[in-house]
């Protein structure tokens, strides 16, 4: 398999594993679509997303991949006690990816996580659906 | 001189609610009321506005403003209020959540406020 799925895979292994402020199922996909009635639980999905290779020196290069995690779920309303669940949750995947190695594929590093949008609001208006993206970049280390 | 417009709107208010139209079960949280709707538009879009793509089914209802009676006050449609539909032996669920780009979850269906034309989602299928 290509790294980048690889990489995808053992996230999914890693969060699966872990414990955090909220059940949810998780999966890795090429294309995430959803129906709101699937979206009754809170749905992680994995997805590949780039790969960049670059000359670091005459003999070594830096092999970098980064995969985005989308954490949704209609929401039965936008009260803090049921929105702050799933910010929470967000945090605690990049506490749990970001400066770590993946347990099932030990050469892939963290070396950077973004989360944004933190939540699309767009998604909150016209589906009452939590999105928030995470986009973590793992570098092949030796 | 009488209000021939008026009076027309809430004829043919009568009248779809007579004809045109099916009970459903309109639910705010323990309160609910069954009223006779009439099914508007009902279209299919799938949204991908942060690459995590959301397919929905949304359909519009339209009610009679003087039979939207919860816990017995007349009430208007709000967010996230349930209306549930059986078709043959299927039971499903919407909620009120209006189309985005800004429009709002509902709005009067006529000039004189006689009817409301209320934006679901479908959320539940059973």
């Amino acid at each position: 398999m290509a790294a980048v799925t690889d990489i995808a895979d053992a996230i999914v292994a890693q969060l699966e594993d872990g414990s955090f402020v909220v059940d949810f199922t998780i999966c890795r996909a090429y294309r995430p679509e959803y129906s709101l009635t699937q979206l009754k639980t809170v749905q992680v999905t994995v997805v590949p997303k780039t790969m960049e290779w670059t000359a670091a020196t005459k003999i070594r290069d830096n092999r970098q991949y980064t995969v985005d995690i989308a954490i949704q779920q209609k929401l039965a309303n936008e009260e803090a006690g049921t929105v702050d669940p799933l910010m929470l949750l967000a945090e605690q995947f990049c506490t749990v990816l970001f400066r770590h190695r993946l347990d099932a594929m030990e050469s892939a590093l963290c070396v950077e996580i973004a989360n944004e949008p933190i939540y699309s609001l767009e998604h909150l208006e016209e589906h009452a659906v939590f999105t928030s993206l995470l986009t973590a970049t793992y570098r092949l280390m030796g | 001189m009488s209000d021939m417009l008026g009076n027309a709107v809430a004829w043919l208010d009568g009248a779809r609610r007579i004809h045109l139209s099916r009970p459903v079960l309109y639910a705010r949280g323990d309160d609910s009321v069954e009223v006779q709707a009439g099914v508007g538009q009902t279209t299919f879009r799938l949204d991908d506005g942060t690459g995590a793509m959301i397919r929905t089914v949304q359909r519009d209802f339209l009610i009679s403003a003087a039979d939207l009676i919860l816990a017995d006050e007349t009430v208007l449609p709000q967010r996230y209020d349930r209306i549930t539909e059986s078709i043959g032996s299927r039971v499903y669920t919407y909620e009120v959540i209006g189309p985005g780009g800004g429009e709002p979850d509902w709005r009067w269906a006529d000039p004189y406020r006689t009817t409301l034309r209320v934006h679901t989602k479908q959320v539940d299928e059973s």
